[in-house]
């Protein structure tokens, strides 16, 4: 048995608390000294007395942990703006709400800046991301974690099953009469789509907790992070502006339907505007709360 | 706490600065001569941990080095006043024999 496995079996007689807590650089610690007869029973015996007596505070978040749930949250909440965006391109993609079409400077100005926001937020999330989670995948493969690369593909295979799902279903609904089903299979490929993300939202942050990447990786994400949030208030605003706008300045398309699976302009406007403003104030909170902190040790 | 306790022996070590386990652990080798087992340190790290005694600093490096608290460095000045006696007294009395 090689001593990559010896540790990780080890590590499994601990408690989950003290796993979670002390885990990481305990593994570390046990790829220094090695795994003799003598250290296996040393840690053997560590992990009777940690089950015996569970120490209460094993959940103290450190400085790292916080940063990178902090960094996590705001991933998340860019997801759910991203998706909000993607929605609000469906709904102004053609007439009567698209730029084209749209007699109405206003709304037109604010359909520009969601998509400046987009971009900034987009490039702020890159510059923070693409790092970290090459440097997850770096650190799973140098440590054979198969776990975790597999963890880190889950976005992919659960885009590609989208994929498969808006295929068959588009195949489907061009043999359908029917509005009812269509709308159905609709939904169908709106909460196969939305699964996917959430799956793959969780993957990740599964992944990168799990990792022991420097920290140094989330301490330059930070900057990133804030321009990734800076965007996101930049859509969010300008997507609530152009409906508050095209309300005032055309009622008439407002109040139409024109939405998304052809419901109301202003009802799918109204939960695109509501997902995209509390996912920003949650990012708003999280970026408030970065913080960096250093220390040189022996 | 025993002059062979591991918990005095980290604490003593810590004395001199942050350490992650494993530089802990060859200091302490150096100065006591005692080799503590991985198992052994992060037992005594957990407990000083929850008496707040340590605590964990944050680093760059993924071994997470731990520093004396300001409760830590006091009850580590109780404790060497309290072994100096021990040594006083047991050399005054090697020296009467």
């Amino acid at each position: 048995m090689n001593e990559d496995r010896s540790a990780a079996l080890l590590l499994r007689l601990f408690p989950p608390e003290w796993r979670s807590r002390y885990g990481a650089e305990f593994r570390e610690l046990l790829d220094q000294t090695g795994i003799s007869a003598g250290v296996a029973f040393d840690v053997l015996v560590c992990a009777v007395d940690a089950r015996l007596h569970p120490s209460t505070n094993m959940r103290m978040p450190l400085m790292i942990e916080r940063l990178r749930h902090h960094e996590l949250v705001i991933f998340v909440c860019w997801v759910i703006v991203a998706v909000a965006g993607v929605g609000f391109a469906k709904l102004t993609e053609g007439p009567p709400l698209s730029p084209l079409f749209l007699d109405a400077s206003i709304p037109n100005l604010a359909y520009d800046i969601v998509l400046v926001g987009a971009l900034v937020s987009l490039v702020g999330l890159l510059v923070a991301g693409v790092p970290i989670a090459t440097a997850i995948a770096m650190d799973a493969f140098r440590r054979r974690r198969w776990g975790q690369l597999a963890l880190l593909a889950t976005p992919v295979v659960a885009g590609l099953a989208w994929f498969g799902v808006t295929n068959a279903i588009s195949g489907v609904a061009f043999r359908v009469d029917d509005d009812v089903p269509k709308t159905l299979m609709l939904g169908v490929w709106l909460g196969a789509g939305l699964l996917a993300v959430a799956v793959s939202c969780i993957a990740l942050a599964v992944a990168a907790r799990n990792s022991t990447v420097d920290a140094r990786m989330y301490r330059r994400a930070i900057n990133p992070a804030r321009l990734t949030v800076a965007g996101m208030v930049g859509v969010t605003a300008s997507l609530t502006l152009w409906g508050l706008t095209l309300f005032v300045g055309d009622p008439y398309d407002f109040f139409g339907f024109s939405g998304l699976l052809s419901t109301s302009t202003a009802l799918s406007w109204g939960l695109l505007a509501i997902a995209a403003a509390a996912a920003t104030l949650v990012a708003l909170r999280a970026a408030s709360q970065l913080r960096t902190g250093t220390a040189k040790a022996a | 706490m025993r002059s062979r306790d591991p918990a005095l022996l980290i604490l003593a070590s810590l004395a001199n600065g942050p350490r992650h386990g494993y530089a802990m652990i060859d200091d302490i080798e150096r100065a006591a001569g005692v080799k503590l087992g991985p198992g052994t340190l992060y037992g005594a790290i957990a407990r000083l941990e929850q008496r707040q005694l340590i605590e964990p600093v944050e680093s760059a490096d993924r071994r997470r080095p731990y520093r004396l608290t300001a409760t830590g460095a006091a009850v580590l000045d109780k404790e060497v006043v309290a072994l100096e006696r021990v040594v006083l007294l047991a050399s005054r009395t090697v020296a009467h024999e």
